[in-house]
């Protein structure tokens, strides 16, 4: 089998529930006992997330409230999931039979492995609520788990039972692959972020479950938190490095004897290394046999303890200094290399992951560079998919490439024209890749504003790439003239982001 | 990521306004309201030929009850040359091109022409060889035969195998020119909600010359007369002449019904002596219009110079004489305006049209506008664009087995399917896949084609431990790259290593290797073992047979 492409959609749902905030009034009790820690070191995260408008990047979608859950570590922080906190500017925190709600902020947040950390305005929080130990190894299969949570089917608490059904190592998202854990323990919209605990120690943080199934959750097992947090730690970004390389398995009777490769030997063949510098030491046909000292199966499988696992666990363990010793096997040859791994995957249609969209407006055009997250706005659309498909468009043809040069971006018309005279006659170029502008081929949205910026010429042209589309042509005086009467018009606050505004506003060096 | 924080929220994504997308939405809208071909579920829309299940009424009475007697009147001549045409369709199996779809019963309509020919729909007939007519109140089914199609232009000529029917049942005769708007239109027929003759009768609405299947376009005349699924095929007239052949309806709409006109008829029919179908002339340069205001002083026009600008020739040939800002300002006898529209007698029409209708042996002569000087050209003009991924024009997807592996070439049958499917695509984007890469290309060079596994392996011990290629694009066979399906059965052919290498286009798809002779071997097993009886469609079968070049 190869392994897939790590850009896997993804058939779990996150958890974050949609919901208006309503708080109840706690009605007078009687004197309770102080409840049980795990209880206490939990706490339900009300986020208010303002998603980006693709089509619209000089503004936000509209507020929506979001919960969730999250538990408190070491450090007087919170951790929960990143999809519960992403986009938020307002997130506040309420423990168990509290009544009241604590302001916090995001402190770190890696979408990649969907952990987040947050800081509370009031520390004096966490004299009451201490932290909830994690567990330092991988749980066993079988071993009795409780979640406990706030998922939507009610407000207060909720602890639900189960086991640990499969843990796996498998992809969470681009570029990030990690070990995942799977319980049959009801999880449902509003857990994530939410504490697993057996035997008293926390195993994981619910993050998603799959739709469609029955009690099919997944956990973010301690292990994988711990990467996060020592990453994080100090303001650092997260990243994990990893292996790329394409693979195939050897699973099939004939690669042996077409490869020469001895029947003792077992491992997984590099179908195209996912570098073709001369000096990358992984060569098309190696066969990874050993991990560190950890044995490669057909599969590309490892084993460790009762667990058999994908070999690219093998190489998260066996990391160091950005390399990972692997043993190959070349020409009937074992041969003991250092391979290089990569941390960053760098691609020229990005994820937005937590970041509003780049723009510039000019005249009644807008510019963005293409993401991620604007394709997937399109591609809802089977009318405009057949266009981007019979127009060639970059969007498409590019989807899954590596920017051909460092800071390449493809450059997007985001939003229909704001209308005004001077798009009268035009087509809406929305969804066009910006190919060249007055004849120079723009490399990404800042070289396309500096063009403008430095332009001299009567007219601007504006190329698309692909076949079929329209250049525009613009008169460059009267562009600049109406841009303040088009921003009012349309009410958009700023002509573009602050760094495209830097760009726009420097005057040029002759 | 991105995409699923909006799944959550259950705040969508804003889709965009679809006002970039006006030429091709058009079509695609137009395409896709149509519905689906009926048992394929793949190809392009069905036009109105219903399945005939549909034609048994409500109390389920046998269709053919005896009609009660009436008074003798004389058959009108429009009714004698109008017949409802059944066809056994089977469509083709994409996913398993050795074989075929089961049959399904399709009914249209078609028309009595001159030359004892029947003029009928593509789409009604389409992939069906047991196709009979039956006349307008007889009681009798008389086998028919396809002679010509064009699936560009939705037509297709029947002959009979008893022509004495044509004694009986004379042609229709056409009208010169086209219908004017508001002109009063009968459509004949045999339309779902009964089994006879059905007549409904409206006006012509609009006139326009726009694309019919992608490119092709054609002169497309609307009527608000009824026309539903089994009109397909059959005439309008006004007065005592046909005007056209009604086509199809706007789905999801009232009464906008759409019929070829004669003059698109008679340009289809004139391939009838040669016996097949060659593609109208046609203009696929991409274009622009003139209507912003910046341009002409962009390009130092002059304001009394109007026409169409010319963006991209579609020709890579150096010689070829139009160039990026052309204002073609003439095609033909016609002067182009600003919106790159003709004037025809009373109608505006695309500038295309011109081309159509102008074209002499290949050329038309252009008057254009190039840096302030005026300049007649004359512009080579070819029949139709060679689409890498082409129509299919009725014929079944050519095949070729080696061992568990199936190999087809990509038409626009498997096309169209995947385009109905937002989701898949979105995921085959980041395979790379040509299927969607090179969609709307032409060929790079004469005979390319793209070559794809249309099915798992065949379970198979040479497959085991191979993830299925379901859809992969074949990139090259022992590093050698192929061009088209011929070429990968010589290539698999004239192979003399232990290994055979098969490659992938596909970003991410793994290298199938097979041993060669032992593949070889197991053919005829695997062949009766899944109940395959030809390893490949003929003309590729006489490719493998023949000796290997030396």
């Amino acid at each position: 089998m190869a392994e897939e492409a790590f850009a896997m959609m993804h058939r779990c749902t996150l958890l974050g529930v949609l919901s208006a905030a309503i708080l109840l009034a706690p009605r007078a009790q009687p004197a309770a006992p102080p409840p049980p820690s795990a209880e206490n070191s939990v706490v339900k995260v009300f986020s208010t997330v303002r998603n980006p408008d693709v089509f619209r990047p000089w503004t936000k979608q509209a507020p929506a409230d979001f919960t969730g859950s999250g538990v408190v570590i070491e450090g007087k922080r919170i951790l929960t999931n990143a999809h519960v906190v992403l986009y938020s500017n307002q997130v506040q925190i309420q423990a168990n039979q509290a009544g009241d709600k604590i302001g916090a902020t995001v402190e770190a947040v890696a979408p990649g492995i969907d952990l987040a950390v947050l800081k509370l305005d009031d520390e004096s929080f966490f004299d009451s609520h201490p932290p909830l130990k994690r567990a330092s190894e991988l749980p066993a299969i079988k071993d009795s788990v409780l979640v406990y949570g706030y998922p939507t089917g009610g407000s207060s608490l909720s602890i639900t039972k189960g086991i640990v059904s499969r843990i796996e190592f498998t992809f969470y998202n681009y570029p990030v692959s990690g070990l995942r854990i799977q319980l049959d323990a009801a999880i449902n919209p509003g857990n994530s972020g939410g504490p697993a605990i057996a035997d008293d120690r926390m195993i994981g943080l619910a993050f998603s479950h799959l739709v469609g199934a029955e009690n099919i959750g997944y956990i973010i097992p301690t292990e994988e938190i711990d990467l996060f947090l020592k990453q994080v730690e100090g303001g650092k970004a997260y990243s994990k490095p990893a292996l790329y390389d394409l693979t195939q398995t050897l699973e099939n009777s004939a690669l042996r004897p077409f490869l020469k490769i001895d029947k003792a030997d077992t491992g997984i063949l590099v179908l195209q290394p996912d570098n073709d510098d001369p000096g990358y030491p992984l060569k098309k046909w190696d066969l990874i046999s050993k991990v560190g000292s950890m044995a490669v199966d057909d599969q590309g499988m490892i084993h460790l303890g009762a667990l058999r696992l994908d070999y690219h666990y093998g190489v998260q363990r066996e990391a160091h200094d950005g390399k990972v010793a692997v043993e190959i096997v070349r020409d009937g040859k074992h041969l003991r290399i250092e391979a290089p791994l990569e941390s960053e995957r760098p691609q020229v249609i990005p994820w937005l992951s937590g970041a509003y969209p780049r723009y510039f407006v000019y005249g009644p055009a807008v510019f963005s560079p293409a993401t991620g997250d604007f394709f997937g706005g399109f591609i809802g659309s089977t009318e405009a998919v057949n266009a981007l498909l019979f127009g060639s468009n970059p969007m498409v043809t590019r989807r899954a490439d590596k920017p051909a040069f460092p800071g390449e971006e493809i450059v997007v018309v985001s939003s229909p024209f704001l209308p005004h005279p001077l798009s009268e006659g035009y087509a809406n170029p929305v969804g066009h890749v910006v190919s060249e502008v007055n004849g120079v081929k723009i490399r990404n949205l800042r070289h396309l504003v500096e063009v403008l910026r430095d332009a001299q010429t009567d007219f601007i042209t504006i190329v698309f790439a692909g076949r079929g589309e329209e250049t525009l042509v613009f008169p460059r005086k009267k562009m600049l003239e109406a841009t303040d009467e088009i921003l009012g018009d349309n009410g958009i606050r700023e002509q573009g982001s602050p760094d495209l505004m830097e760009v726009w506003k420097t005057v040029p060096k002759h | 990521m991105g995409s699923f924080i909006f799944g959550i929220l259950g705040i969508g994504p804003h889709f965009p306004p679809m006002f970039g997308f006006r030429r091709l939405a058009n079509r695609t809208a137009s395409r896709l309201r149509l519905g689906l071909v009926g048992a394929a579920g793949f190809g392009v829309c069905q036009l109105l030929a219903e399945p005939a299940a549909n034609a048994v009424n409500a109390t389920g009475a046998p269709k053919d009850t005896a009609p009660a007697a009436t008074p003798a009147s004389p058959a009108t001549s429009v009714e004698t040359s109008v017949v409802k045409v059944f066809a056994t369709a089977r469509g083709p199996d994409v996913f398993r091109p050795w074989q075929k779809q089961a049959p399904h019963e399709e009914t249209g309509s078609g028309i009595v022409i001159e030359g004892k020919r029947i003029l009928t729909a593509f789409r009604a007939i389409q992939y069906s060889n047991e196709i009979q007519i039956q006349a307008n109140q007889a009681g009798d089914k008389i086998t028919a035969t396809v002679e010509l199609v064009s699936n560009e232009m939705d037509l297709a000529v029947l002959k009979l195998g008893d022509e004495s029917f044509f004694d009986t049942h004379p042609p229709l005769a056409r009208a010169q020119g086209a219908p004017s708007i508001k002109d009063t239109v009968l459509v004949y027929g045999y339309p779902i909600g009964g089994t006879s003759l059905s007549i409904t009768k409206g006006i012509v609405s609009r006139i326009e010359f726009t694309q019919y299947n992608f490119p092709t376009y054609g002169l497309r005349v609307q009527i608000d007369a009824a026309i539903n699924p089994g009109n397909s095929g059959g005439p309008a007239v006004a007065g005592d002449r046909m005007v056209g052949m009604a086509l199809s309806h706007l789905g999801g709409t009232e009464n906008i019904g759409y019929i070829v006109p004669n003059e698109e008829i008679d340009i289809f029919l004139k391939n009838l002596p040669a016996g097949k179908y060659t593609p109208k002339p046609g203009f696929y340069d991409a274009c622009q219009t003139l209507q912003n205001a910046a341009l002409r002083p962009f390009l130092k026009l002059e304001k009394f110079e109007e026409g169409m600008l010319v963006r991209k020739a579609d020709s890579s040939d150096a010689r070829y004489p139009l160039k990026e800002w052309d204002l073609i300002e003439k095609v033909g006898g016609y002067p182009v305006d600003d919106q790159g529209m003709v004037h025809v007698g009373e109608l505006r029409l695309d500038f295309r049209y011109a081309v159509q209708k102008d074209t002499v042996n290949g050329q038309i002569p252009m008057e254009i506008v190039r840096g302030g000087k005026h300049l007649r050209l004359e512009v080579p003009i070819p029949n139709g664009r060679e689409m890498l991924i082409p129509g299919v024009r009725g014929a079944y997807p050519p095949y070729f087995i080696y061992g568990p592996i199936v190999f087809t070439k990509a038409t626009q049958a498997i096309s169209a399917g995947l385009m109905r499917n937002a989701n898949l695509m979105g995921g085959m984007t980041w395979d790379a896949s040509p299927l969607l890469n090179r969609r709307g290309d032409r060929a790079a060079f004469p005979g390319e084609e793209i070559v794809l596994v249309p099915c798992p392996l065949f379970p198979n011990k040479l497959g085991a431990g191979y993830d299925p290629p379901f859809f992969h694009v074949v990139a090259s066979i022992n590093a050698v790259p192929v061009r088209n399906l011929k070429h990968l059965v010589e290539l698999l052919r004239d192979a003399r290593t232990d290994y055979v290498t098969i490659r992938f286009v596909d970003r991410n798809k793994e290298a199938i290797v097979f041993p060669r002779k032992e593949t070889l071997a197991a053919t005829e097993q695997i062949l009766s073992d899944n109940g395959v009886r030809a390893q490949a469609s003929p003309e590729l079968l006489e490719v493998w047979q023949k000796k290997p070049s030396p």
